[in-house]
């Protein structure tokens, strides 16, 4: 009777054990069943079709009394290089088709950062609530499309949007020369100010050599390039204004990362152009070309056309 | 001893009476006195100031920049009896002071030299090794002088008396305001000093009117609602949260408790904006607050087309609210209309420079404020401002500034500085063109 008894207990436990793990299985599978509804043809997936009935029949089997194991089997025997083993492989899978680099390291960076913009949309629109005391319907319009957008994004990447550490990025070596500075940045703590005002120029000029529009719009908002770059600025338009300077230096890099591909963020509802809306109400609902023509003068013009000049040829010498 | 032995000797006595005589001379114990140090004691020429070490170039900037009063120019100042726009200009004068006053009034020994030296950022240091340089020097040390001059006119008045005892000394502020009392009560007679009387009480007009604004919309706290109670109580509980990790000492604090804080500000702050947006605002005498403003704010705007500078430059920075702030003197995208502060913010409050930023069709604040606060200090210098390398604004790009140091503007005009040393061509067209609009808008007829 002893052997029969531990049997017993044996088979309980891997029933509890199965019933647990059925709903995980179920969830997962409920889940990507939508996200396979909603994401972009350009996932590099089966054909979506296959798999959304292959879901409808896993849906059909939860409602009736089931052998666990017959419902595990069919989840168990799909391919591999459908079903990621670890989140670096759902990763890789998610952006296996690149927008932004070849480089996986610099992919994932600007993916990441566009996820982060995501995450704080109500902080924008806080931003923007409390410029006037409330949202103007222009701004209520771009954020509505800003969270369209982010939705979709969301979709694509949910793991690359899910990911909460720098664990995962830390893993993976790059293998371009913007990569590695944007890699050295991650550890510049014990670096003086002065050597990271020259990374950031550094990336600031891989970012325009590679077109990578993504880094170079976040460059754009960087003021502390060093005095080095901000003598050389000031050498090239003959200027001593700090401010006029950087300035200049911030519409140059920003007109030439929207003449790059994606350019998604110089759209009206593009994460660019959402920040204008919040500073300043009037500039929602433009694309970044008109916003610059609407709010530069001639003489700007001409030293933003300078400035691109010499930034291009600065990215060619380095 | 035989006649040769006793000439030299006399030539050795003779030699050492001359080198006696020479030190014991007032020039000569200046030379040797370091001209940059400078204490709250009034010091004489032939004081008893210790001598310091003093390299070249400042020795020889010193011999040529005595700034020290003598007894006679100390009995002038408090014979002399000032005009209401002598006291002004001290006014002005105290603001472009403040830095130097404050520091020789809490230190026993203000070198402002030394000071300014250590302003000096570090990569411009690094591209210019030999600054401070004579031309520095030598405009930080008259400036020091006309502060020091200041100082001892306001002692002529008796506003200021040094006394032993620190408590009873008073400070900068205090030291302002009494200033501002004494030319409060002083009565304008030329034409000039009544038109400047005017539009100092018409700018304090302004302001009191404008406070009224915000004051009515504020909203009625009066009777607070238990939700508004509730939300207070969280702000107060987070706030002693907070106090609470700020006495952690920031070597020893930990980034969770740092990142603690920053949450913390978050939240208080979202907290805040629910408790103001809570109050219920009296529309009505909101709106007639407003409309006793807007009578006073006609009159100012008025008082922007007067050819005066100094009428220009008081209403100017008043309308502006830049007057803690000359950087923005022409147009401050930051001004105080109330926002997370009142119930309503005062968002319907259009300075002359969003006016200015309406007439060039720029939306972008801090793209606007590249080429109109150039403009509007240009346009401050066609009106006969004094514009001069010790003037109103050129030391703010010596030395008086908290960015980078230009010299050139040492010794120049601020025009021939900006055009010259300063902006590029093309930015120079811009701001002419700024200035074209400033004209039209203030000096047409």
């Amino acid at each position: 009777m002893q052997p029969l008894k531990y049997l017993f207990l044996v088979v309980m436990l891997a029933w509890v054990v199965i019933i647990i793990q059925r709903d995980k299985l179920f969830e997962s599978n409920d889940q990507r069943q939508v996200i396979e509804a909603e994401v972009s043809p350009q996932l590099n997936q089966d054909n979506a079709a296959n798999k959304t009935q292959r879901g409808v029949n896993l849906a059909a089997e939860e409602n009736t009394e089931f052998n666990t194991l017959d419902i595990i089997a069919p989840d168990i025997q799909q391919p591999k290089s459908q079903q990621p083993e670890s989140e670096r492989d759902a990763v890789m899978l998610e952006i296996s088709e690149r927008q932004y680099s070849d480089d996986a390291y610099v992919e994932l960076y600007a993916l990441r950062g566009i996820s982060k913009l995501c995450s704080e949309t109500d902080a924008i629109e806080e931003w923007m609530d409390s410029s006037l005391g409330y949202m103007t319907p222009e701004q209520k319009n771009i954020m509505g499309g800003v969270k369209v957008k982010c939705k979709s994004h969301n979709a694509q990447y949910p793991t690359v949007s899910s990911l909460s550490s720098d664990d995962l990025m830390n893993q993976i070596s790059p293998n371009s020369q913007l990569g590695q500075l944007l890699k050295q940045r991650k550890n510049d703590q014990e670096l003086s100010r002065a050597e990271k005002g020259e990374l950031a120029e550094r990336i600031l000029l891989a970012a325009i050599e590679s077109k990578n529009s993504f880094i170079a719009i976040e460059s754009s908002f960087n003021y502390s390039f060093g005095y080095q770059a901000y003598n050389n600025s000031a050498q090239a338009l003959k200027s001593n204004d700090q401010l006029y300077l950087s300035q200049i230096k911030q519409l140059a890099v920003t007109h030439m990362a929207c003449g790059f591909t994606p350019a998604e963020a110089c759209q009206p509802d593009g994460y660019l152009m959402v920040i204008m809306c919040a500073q300043q109400p009037d500039s929602c609902g433009m694309d970044y070309y008109t916003w610059f023509q609407n709010n530069t003068l001639p003489g700007m013009r001409q030293d933003v056309n300078i400035m691109i000049d010499f930034l291009q040829s600065q990215s060619q010498v380095r | 001893m035989g006649l040769k032995h006793l000439t030299q000797l006399i030539f050795i006595v003779l030699l050492a009476a001359v080198i006696w005589f020479w030190q014991s001379s007032p020039d000569g114990q200046k030379n040797l006195t370091s001209a940059n140090t400078i204490s709250r004691q009034d010091t004489e020429p032939n004081s008893q100031n210790a001598v310091q070490p003093v390299d070249a170039a400042m020795q020889a900037t010193a011999a040529t920049t005595e700034w020290a009063l003598d007894e006679a120019d100390v009995v002038t100042a408090k014979e002399r009896a000032l005009t209401y726009l002598d006291v002004y200009r001290m006014w002005r004068k105290f603001s472009g002071c403040q830095e130097f006053l404050y520091r020789l009034l809490e230190e026993e020994q203000f070198d402002p030299v030394a000071a300014f030296s250590a302003r000096i950022r570090a990569e411009q240091k690094a591209t210019n090794p030999q600054w401070p340089s004579a031309i520095q020097i030598k405009a930080v040390v008259e400036h020091a002088a006309s502060c020091q001059y200041l100082l001892r006119q306001m002692q002529a008045l008796n506003l200021y008396q040094k006394s032993d005892d620190d408590s009873l000394n008073p400070t900068y502020i205090q030291l302002r305001d009494r200033l501002r009392q004494y030319l409060s009560e002083m009565t304008p007679k030329s034409p000039k000093e009544m038109a400047i009387a005017d539009a100092l009480s018409l700018a304090a007009a302004w302001q009191n009117a404008f406070d009224a604004v915000l004051e009515a919309s504020k909203g009625d706290d009066t009777e607070q609602p238990p939700e508004v109670m509730e939300l207070e109580a969280q702000v107060a509980s987070l706030e002693q949260e907070r106090r609470g990790l700020m006495a952690i000492d920031r070597a020893m604090r930990s980034q969770q408790e740092s990142d603690r804080i920053h949450e913390i500000w978050i939240e208080v702050r979202g907290l805040k904006q629910q408790i103001i947006q809570g109050k219920k605002v009296n529309l009505i005498q909101r709106n007639q607050a407003i409309a006793a403003f807007e009578l006073i704010n006609a009159q100012m705007f008025l008082k922007l087309r007067s050819q005066d500078p100094d009428v220009f430059f008081e209403v100017q920075t008043a309308l502006e609210i830049s007057q803690q702030n000359l950087y923005a003197f022409g147009y401050s995208p930051y001004k105080n209309i109330g926002k997370n502060k009142v119930a309503l913010p005062f968002i319907e409050y259009v300075s002359p420079g969003e006016v200015i930023k309406n007439v060039i069709g720029i939306q972008d604040n801090q793209i606007f404020a590249r080429v109109i606060n150039h403009a509007t200090k240009i346009y401050h210098c066609e009106l006969g401002a004094d514009c001069g390398p010790a003037g109103q604004w050129s030391p703010m790009y010596c030395h008086l500034g908290y960015s980078f140091f230009h010299e050139a503007a040492c010794q120049a005009d601020l025009v021939s500085f900006y055009q010259d040393a300063y902006m590029s061509e093309n930015q120079w067209q811009d701001v002419q063109y700024v200035v074209n609009v400033l004209r039209q808008t203030y000096a047409a007829p």
